[in-house]
């Protein structure tokens, strides 16, 4: 990773950039996104496993013609827990 | 995958005041008495672009942040998750609209600042020559032994200085070791402290300087690193 400087307001000095890619890739809040970007080494774009399971559930589901049957069931494009 | 993404940057008060921000395809969602800031996401590139790509995307995302919290307060979303339809992201923020507006008010007013603490060797102190004789280099090696745990008790001093200083404002912090063992410190401040914050800090790091320690202040920014006290507070 590069050791740019940046600067991050009017009055406030340079801060290295890795120091600062580190607060903005760990900290802030979590939604519950669709998608997580991924950095550096590891793949760019990874669709969340809720998203998956969604879009696996529904295409499975009217293949066998069986929505009728499965309405019941749990459904994983349900669960609502973060994913990354 | 060609579908867009859209990445929300933060959320703040629907009514809050915000300068106009220059940034592509900004999109201002609103739900639930929140305004989200929401614009496209990276795209996948070639490996060699994709760190660019995606330094540009995260230094944008901070500036705009940065430019938001100036006016108003914004609670800082971290950086990297997206949305596959402006729906989507709409979706998310009415949901949650009630537990971010908690956070939005218990920040309400505060800004973060980074203090990094470091005491470099200097260009003498490197290892002791590998081809002096056995004495010297023994005597070379317990010289620059020594030097460095005074070195490491001096930035213990001055962590300690810092956590005081802290302590004495009656200031929300986080202590953390950095990746080469500094102590770093995440300081919440008000607003309005935070100009006097930022010129004790300074004199710190000037008193510091003197002994070898260098202290390295940044921010304020939003509270990117307070986000999940807010919400345990409110817990």
């Amino acid at each position: 990773m590069r050791e740019t400087q940046v600067g991050m307001t009017d009055e406030a000095p340079p801060e290295r950039l890795v120091d600062l890619l580190d607060r903005l890739l760990h900290h802030g809040v979590v939604a519950e996104a669709d998608v997580s970007i991924g950095i550096a080494d590891t793949e760019l774009v990874r669709i969340s496993l809720r998203a998956v399971a969604a879009t696996a559930f529904k295409l499975s589901a009217r293949l066998d013609g069986a929505e009728q049957r499965m309405a019941g069931n749990t459904c994983p494009a349900s669960d609502s827990r973060p994913l990354r | 995958m060609t579908r867009a993404r859209w990445m929300m940057h933060g959320v703040l008060d629907a009514d809050a005041p915000c300068s106009p921000i220059l940034a592509p395809r900004l999109r201002q969602l609103r739900a639930g008495g929140l305004r989200a800031l929401v614009s496209p996401a990276p795209l996948p590139a070639a490996p060699p672009a994709q760190r660019d790509n995606l330094e540009r995307a995260a230094l944008a995302h901070h500036a705009m942040l940065c430019a938001v919290s100036r006016d108003s307060d914004v609670l800082p979303f971290r950086f990297g998750q997206g949305f596959l339809s402006v729906t989507g992201a709409w979706k998310t923020l009415e949901v949650h609209a009630p537990s971010w507006r908690r956070r939005v008010a218990a920040l309400s007013g505060k800004l973060e600042f980074c203090c990094r603490l470091e005491a470099p060797l200097g260009p003498t102190e490197d290892d002791p020559n590998p081809t002096a004789t056995g004495r010297a280099y023994l005597s070379a090696a317990l010289e620059r032994r020594s030097r460095r745990a005074s070195k490491a008790a001096m930035l213990q001093d001055a962590a300690g200085n810092v956590a005081a200083l802290v302590e004495q404002r009656g200031l929300h912090c986080r202590q953390l070791t950095g990746e080469s063992g500094v102590p770093r410190f995440d300081i919440l401040v008000g607003r309005a402290g935070a100009r006097d914050l930022r010129h004790q800090l300074e004199q710190e790091a000037t008193r510091w300087a003197a002994h070898g320690v260098a202290l390295h202040v940044a921010g304020p920014w939003p509270p990117y690193s307070f986000t999940a006290i807010a919400e345990h507070a409110h817990a």
